[in-house]
């Protein structure tokens, strides 16, 4: 059944700026929010790489720049300073379109609260990226929101709209949703955040087998416990990304 | 935002709730403001025009009475000046005849009294030139003068029934309200004294004595007592009577239907006005709802429901008091373009422009009263809300529940997704739409409504002149032997044959509630040769004439509307040429717009008459019948009469007739559209405003569409086509909304101006033209909230709460 993503291209495809072929490159990332109170800065001159097939995990407290940091991933935010690269592309140089057609066909993303359209069933919800960046025929786009669906047990489902299922049962659409496209990488922020630790579990085994594909995830989470699970955990602290001693040691200040 | 002054902290709110959606406030205060300036504007409109139209009448001292008899002259002047209640009188000649002028001929009615400096009664007033008029010269009516592009000084030629010419100068111009403009009546006027007409060769007897009444008398039943016993005494002194008349008094011939049409328009316009409010219903329910928490918060620190109402109501009003602010001017500007433009029509003047101050309190309460009645509803349901409530709704969209819409599109693989987002996105807010939607469709009935008003009256006049078949109408002076007459015009190339009419003046005589009888209005019966005529009668009642007919006979719907208590099977008595006789009405037919006529038997009339096989009116068939054809037998058959010693009168081709007629109808169309696209104007800021809530409601969605790949296009498209979707929903509801509207404007149009209501014939035209319309509305309408969202970030939209 999950046979119906590409296996992804262990080595990237094709280098940028002659560096390493990573998958995700952050490079002197900084981002500033202007408030009423002056500049805030959010991230501080982050460089990070995440290889193809990575299982990552975010973790850091509420307010340290998780959110910014994944956003410069997924190009939902762009940086103030620093250059981002995911795949082949400079995703920092993208303006709003480029970037929302390259997303929707390189990038899967799974939010805290869901975020399925109401009006849609949940198959049309799956089916609404193919749509919007014309991926595949229209009869393949239902087989494979339907094929989506099994893979995280939700096909009998399929026509019903979302708020007729549980939030646990929403947060598998909102995964299924974020494989239409087959993207190679899946970003996820606090997908976990909203649901109890048995329905958490279950999403956290399908993040598994998508690794098992050749996906790659970069997951935020509050949650140790799943966070040592993973590839490789990550921890951000006041905009920077630490150690898990100086972690620790901001979080007993 | 800071404001300055200490603002106790509700005023900040309202303050803060107006100003912070800027676009929001302006659609709201555009939508009432259009509402009441359309409202107001023809208003304005009304009370100008009539209030002048009938000032500038009262002003020239009109009659109250028409008399026509035979032989009249200066001492019937003085003999009628001298009965009770009489005022003044005066004197009129006329004569039809032809003119030409820069080598154009055409038909001129002449006007003249004794003297112009010493008029008594219907005065006119010189504008330019040596008055008063001397011999030998013409004067013209100022609408006159346009129509024929000639000026004081020039010189036209006047020809007279026996084919001999004389020129006449123009004396200078004047303005007479009580003469019926060129545009209306099809031919000019000119003014004359009584020793130009003895110099051309015509009687200077009175053709009519117009007569005023002391001012006293305002009552119509007792203006038509005074007219029968100032007719009858004439009688007795010998004079042969042959009719009269008396207009509504005080007022302009046109102040009732100018009044009864501003009301039709002013009905769209308030109709404009309630739709406004519906804008205003959707605008504060959306408020209302993005400001629960608010609510909830000023309940938890102590706000009643009440004071929470009354904040709201405030704000509400303070947009109205605005709206009317901007509307008053404009519903001036609007109201004095109309007000100009009938003016332009009936040729009189607007003294001033100016508001009426029962106008301004009406758009004051409509702009208070309007929003407030709207905006009730949607907040007393806002104040309802629990703190619990207001404090514990999050996440994307609220609860959806899957109705047979969607149901239905749901399973559907013809529609992509990004479409029926866009369908079912239209159908969330059922209420808003719903609103929405009536907007929209009634601007869309009203528009195709006045199409098939226009179609109706181009079918209307199709129908009358085709009863009415005949290609050229020539009056004659005098009677003449209807055998004599063929012969000499059957030698003219192009004419196929001839028919002859004769006609007279009637007088109905009623019994009055005393011994005495009163005597009521004059019409004309006309007498075609029944069983031979090309006339196809419209009955709508009783029976058309048959040949074997003495005393039938058959009354139109113009004169019933004058003598409403005649019944088809009544007996009248009827006064022709001081013969007294029991007419049996057999019938009633629709003769046309304004027709006052009966019909009878030509036999019978023209022995009645003292005239047996004369004819008066002859009607020439042409064996082509476009206008060059029409104009140039008109000219030979008149050229052929003269030569054989007939007097030939007047001449008129149908060409001429039916474009005038439709010119006319055209002016109510256009007022009628001006309105519609008032209406249509808030129906756009209706679906402007709905779509941007919309937009703005769903900011979270258009922001998670965003996450999975759409672009701008695709965004803006799903919007666009959301409006779309709604125009096109209007379009197909305003369809059959539109026969019954339009049936209603057809018979009030037909009350109005045509005294029956008029044939409803509906016009396809209407229908595709709104398609075009609306649709152009829509997307103009959802360009703006379409590009809001494409400029919705997906960070935004996520931290949006
Ligand atoms: N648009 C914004 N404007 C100003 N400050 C922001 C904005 N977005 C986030 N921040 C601030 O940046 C910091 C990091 O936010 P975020 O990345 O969302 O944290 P988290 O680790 O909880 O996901 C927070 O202190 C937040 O207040
Ligand atoms: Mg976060």
């Amino acid at each position: 059944m999950w046979g119906i993503f590409t296996k992804s291209d262990a080595n990237g495809n094709g280098a940028h700026d002659g560096q390493e072929n990573h998958l995700i490159d952050l490079r002197g990332v900084t981002k500033i929010y202007l408030t009423h109170a002056g500049e805030f800065v959010a991230l501080n001159d982050v460089n990070l790489t995440i290889e193809p097939g990575e299982f990552v995990a975010v973790l850091g407290k509420s307010g340290s720049g998780k959110s910014t940091l994944i956003n410069m991933i997924t190009g939902i935010d762009r940086p103030s300073r620093g250059e981002v690269y995911v795949g082949d592309i400079a995703a920092h140089t993208l303006n709003e379109n480029q970037m929302a057609r390259w997303r929707g066909r390189n990038v899967g993303i799974v939010f805290q609260f869901f975020q399925l359209l109401p009006t849609l069933t949940i198959l049309q919800n799956i089916m609404l990226p193919m749509d919007f960046c014309k991926m595949y025929t229209p009869r393949e786009r239902e087989q494979r929101g339907m094929m989506l669906l099994e893979m995280v047990g939700l096909e009998r489902h399929a026509h019903k709209l979302p708020t007729a299922i549980s939030g646990g049962q929403q947060q598998r659409v909102a995964i299924a949703r974020a494989l239409a496209n087959d993207p190679p990488i899946v970003v996820a922020d606090e997908p976990t955040g909203n649901l109890d630790s048995r329905t958490a579990e279950h999403i956290f085994e399908i993040f598994g087998k998508l690794i098992d594909t050749g996906k790659t995830i970069v997951m935020v989470t509050h949650d140790h416990d799943l966070a040592s699970r993973v590839h490789r955990t990550i921890h951000i602290a006041d905009g920077e990304i630490v150690t898990e001693q100086q972690e620790a040691l901001s979080i007993a200040n | 935002m800071r404001i300055g002054i200490q603002l106790a902290p509700r005023w900040h709110k309202i303050l803060n709730d107006v100003l912070e959606n800027k676009a929001r406030t302006i659609l709201v205060v555009l939508a009432i403001a259009v509402g009441v300036i359309a409202f107001g504007g023809v208003l304005t409109a009304k009370e100008m025009a009539v209030t002048d139209m009938n000032q500038a009448y009262l002003a020239t001292h009109p009659p109250e009475i028409f008399l026509y008899g035979s032989p009249f002259t200066q001492r019937t002047e003085r003999a009628i000046e001298q009965m009770p209640h009489v005022d003044g009188a005066q004197g009129w000649t006329t004569a039809w005849l032809k003119m030409e002028y820069n080598s154009e001929w055409s038909n001129i009615d002449l006007y003249a009294v004794q003297d112009f400096s010493d008029m008594r009664v219907g005065v006119v007033e010189p504008i330019d030139g040596d008055w008063p008029p001397k011999t030998r010269e013409i004067w013209f009516e100022r609408a006159t003068i346009d129509y024929l592009g000639t000026a004081p000084g020039k010189t036209i030629t006047i020809e007279l029934s026996d084919g001999t010419r004389r020129q006449l100068t123009v004396g200078g111009t004047i303005h007479d309200i009580n003469a019926v403009p060129p545009n209306l009546s099809n031919w000019p006027q000119g003014y004359v004294t009584l020793e130009t007409l003895k110099w051309l060769g015509m009687s200077t007897n009175f053709s009519y004595v117009a007569i005023s009444l002391e001012d006293s008398i305002t009552d119509l039943g007792q203006i038509e007592q005074i007219r029968t016993d100032i007719s009858d005494r004439l009688e007795r002194y010998g004079y042969q009577m042959w009719g009269g008349y008396s207009p509504t008094p005080g007022k302009h011939w046109a102040a009732d239907q100018v009044e009864a049409f501003s009301m039709v328009l002013a009905l769209i316009g308030a109709l404009t006005l309630v739709l406004s409010g519906f804008m205003v219903t959707n605008t504060v329910s959306s408020l209302i709802t993005q400001q629960k928490r608010q609510i909830g918060m000023m309940k938890t620190v102590g706000a009643t429901g009440g004071q929470i109402f009354g904040l709201y109501l405030l704000e509400i009003c303070g947009i109205g008091l605005f709206a009317l602010l901007v509307s008053i001017p404009l519903s001036l500007v609007l109201g004095s373009v109309f007000a100009n433009t009938i003016a332009g029509y009936l040729n009189f003047d607007i003294s001033r422009f100016r508001m009426t101050y029962w106008v301004i309190l009406l758009q004051l309460a409509a702009a208070l009263a309007v929003p407030v009645l709207a905006a009730s509803l949607p907040i007393a349901r806002g104040i309802r809300t629990t703190v619990r409530e207001a404090v514990s709704d999050y996440g994307i969209g609220g609860d959806v529940k899957q109705g047979w819409l969607d149901r239905l599109v749901a399973r559907t693989r013809v529609l992509s997704r990004p479409i029926l987002v866009s369908l079912q996105n239209a159908f969330r807010r059922k209420g808003r739409m719903a609103l929405t939607l009536i907007t929209l469709t009634i601007a869309g009935a009203i528009f195709m409504s006045v199409f098939t008003l226009r179609h109706s009256l181009a079918q209307e006049l199709e129908r009358v002149m085709s009863l009415y078949d005949f290609d050229v109408e020539v009056y004659l002076d005098q009677y003449y032997s209807a055998r004599r007459l063929e012969q000499e015009a059957m030698r003219v190339p192009g004419v196929d044959h001839i028919e002859g009419w004769t006609f007279a003046w009637a007088q109905r005589i009623k019994s009055g509630q005393d011994t005495d009888e009163i005597e009521g209005g004059g019409f004309q019966i006309l007498a075609p040769p029944i069983g031979k005529t090309y006339l196809k009668p419209d009955i709508l009642e009783g029976r058309w004439l048959c040949p074997e007919d003495e005393n039938a006979l058959v009354i139109s719907t113009a004169m019933l509307a004058q003598e409403p208590d005649i019944k088809v099977g009544d007996t009248i008595t009827l006064d022709i040429q001081g013969k007294e006789r029991e007419w049996l009405v057999v019938g009633l037919l629709n003769a046309g717009p304004g027709e006052r006529v009966a019909y009878a038997n030509f036999p019978y009339l023209s022995r009645l008459t003292g005239m047996p096989g004369m004819v008066y009116d002859v009607f020439v068939f042409t064996q082509e019948h476009d206008l060059q054809t029409q104009q140039r037998v008109a000219n030979a058959v008149a050229e052929q009469l003269k030569s054989a010693g007939v007097l030939v009168g007047q001449s008129m081709t149908m060409q001429e007739i039916t474009n005038t007629t439709s010119s006319q109808f055209d002016l109510l169309i256009g007022f009628l559209l001006s309105m519609t696209v008032l209406l249509a104007i808030v129906g756009g800021l209706g679906l402007t405003s709905t779509m941007s809530l919309n937009v703005l409601e769903r900011t979270r969605e258009i922001g998670v569409m965003r996450a999975v790949g759409a672009t701008n296009g695709s965004i803006r498209g799903i919007v666009v086509v959301e409006g779309m979707i709604t125009g096109l929903l209007s379009w197909l509801l305003a369809i059959p909304l539109s026969f019954p509207l339009a049936t209603g404007l057809c018979t009030m149009i037909g009350d109005v101006f045509f005294e029956f209501p008029l044939t409803v014939s509906f016009s396809p035209v209407g229908i595709i033209f709104w398609l075009a319309v609306a649709l152009v509305i829509s997307v103009i309408a959802s360009l703006i909230p379409a590009q809001r969202a494409a400029r919705i970030s997906v960070r935004e939209a996520l931290a949006y709460e």
